[in-house]
């Protein structure tokens, strides 16, 4: 009984509070609390997002920041034709891309910088342990290796189709990409997932 | 294609809900009947669940503090951007000054220079043409020039001419030039 209320309740709330769209608009407006409030709404999803691309949480939190200050500095470019999730998801989504770029330069030129006696160098695999599997905390570890290493057109997709749940067309959106691509490269991410972690997946 | 292949690729529609009923009975008969293909789907049906369920991460405490400042900073930028702006421009303005220096030298020099360069050329031509009075027919119109006047103090006599009023020197000067231009003759085509 009190759960149906609690229910009835946060379904108030929710048909009460005001829609991303109507949010934006009032921050177009000057209304900062509007602004306030998109912070506090899309934070978390926007983080769970960035982090799957860049598998770092404080280089995740930079890129988030990096696009509520986007949204806050460009927000007269949004446009009410389009939902305001798939903007700020292509906002997070371009800068993490960037991010991603950035570091793979660095990585070149630490590499390039290594002298000839600098060579045996250990990249730590922390995934190696015989008792990786038993734990849960590690495979959930492990399956978000997996999906790190999915290549970036796959892994992309999985994460906001999986994880993020969002539509195939929201996706096609959000990434720029035709219907069909999104979707073949889902099924061909999650396809590469199944192999690399059928080991976890039969238990 | 095999019953396994068709099944593997419709697996997924099936999971977004978009396989009609006829498929997805045709499905379930395979399934029925291969335990591959069932395998495959468990794990597929595990592995969305895992994804689905993986721990929610979080943003730091201080991440609306940090935007904050950051947002705070971003607007003092703006506020204080007129001085930085003003030097912006006053280095521009001088960014042009000094380019159109340059251009203005460079135009002065080409046409000071140019013409010495030219007639120096003429002269030496001129010279030997003269000197010989032999000249060997290469293709080009070639003259012989007598006494050739310096081109440039043609020029400068020229200018001189066009700002100041005829006197006699510069009546000299044009009944000079034309006889030079007599002196010019064709010598061979």
């Amino acid at each position: 009984m009190l759960d149906k209320t609690n229910d009835k309740v946060d379904k108030k709330q929710v048909r009460n509070s005001p829609s991303d769209e109507e949010l934006i608009s009032r921050f177009q407006e000057g209304d900062i609390y509007a602004f306030e409030k998109i912070v506090q709404r899309y934070k978390d999803p926007l983080i769970n997002f960035v982090y799957h691309f860049l598998g770092d949480r404080i280089d995740a939190e930079d890129v988030i920041q990096e696009t509520f200050l986007r949204v806050f500095k460009k927000k007269h470019l949004y446009r009410k034709v389009a939902k305001f999730s798939t903007w700020i998801y292509t906002i997070a989504s371009n800068l993490a891309k960037t991010e991603l770029r950035r570091r793979r330069r660095r990585r070149i030129l630490s590499l390039s910088q290594m002298g000839y006696e600098s060579k045996d160098y250990d990249v730590p695999d922390i995934f190696s342990s015989p008792e990786r599997v038993v734990d849960s905390d590690m495979k959930e570890k492990e399956i978000r290796k997996e999906i790190e290493d999915l290549p970036i057109k796959f892994r992309e997709v999985v994460v906001l189709r999986d994880i993020q749940e969002f539509s195939y067309e929201e996706i096609s959106t959000i990434l720029n990409i035709p219907l069909g691509t999104v979707k073949s490269r889902v099924n061909r991410g999650r396809l590469r997932l199944q192999k690399n972690l059928r080991h976890l997946l039969d238990k | 294609m095999s019953p396994c292949q068709w099944f593997r690729e419709c697996i997924f529609d099936l999971f977004d809900g978009e396989l009609d009923i006829a498929r997805r009975k045709e499905l379930e008969r395979h399934m029925k009947e291969c335990p591959h293909c069932a395998s495959f789907l468990n794990q597929i049906r595990i592995l969305k669940s895992h994804l689905r369920n993986l721990m929610p991460i979080k943003t730091s405490d201080n991440f609306q503090i940090l935007l904050r400042e950051k947002i705070r900073r971003e607007v003092a930028g703006k506020r204080t951007s007129a001085v930085p702006s003003f030097y912006i421009t006053r280095r521009w303005v001088h960014a042009f000054g000094i380019a159109l220096i340059v251009i203005t030298v460079g135009f002065w020099v080409l046409d000071h220079h140019q013409p010495i360069f030219r007639s120096q050329e003429n002269a030496f031509q001129a010279i030997h043409s003269s000197s010989s009075f032999e000249s060997r027919f290469d293709g080009n119109i070639q003259y012989v020039v007598g006494d050739f006047t310096d081109r440039i103090s043609i020029s400068r006599e020229n200018k001189k001419r066009s700002t100041e009023t005829p006197n006699e020197d510069s009546l000299l000067l044009q009944k000079n030039l034309e006889e030079i231009k007599a002196r010019l003759t064709p010598v061979s085509f």
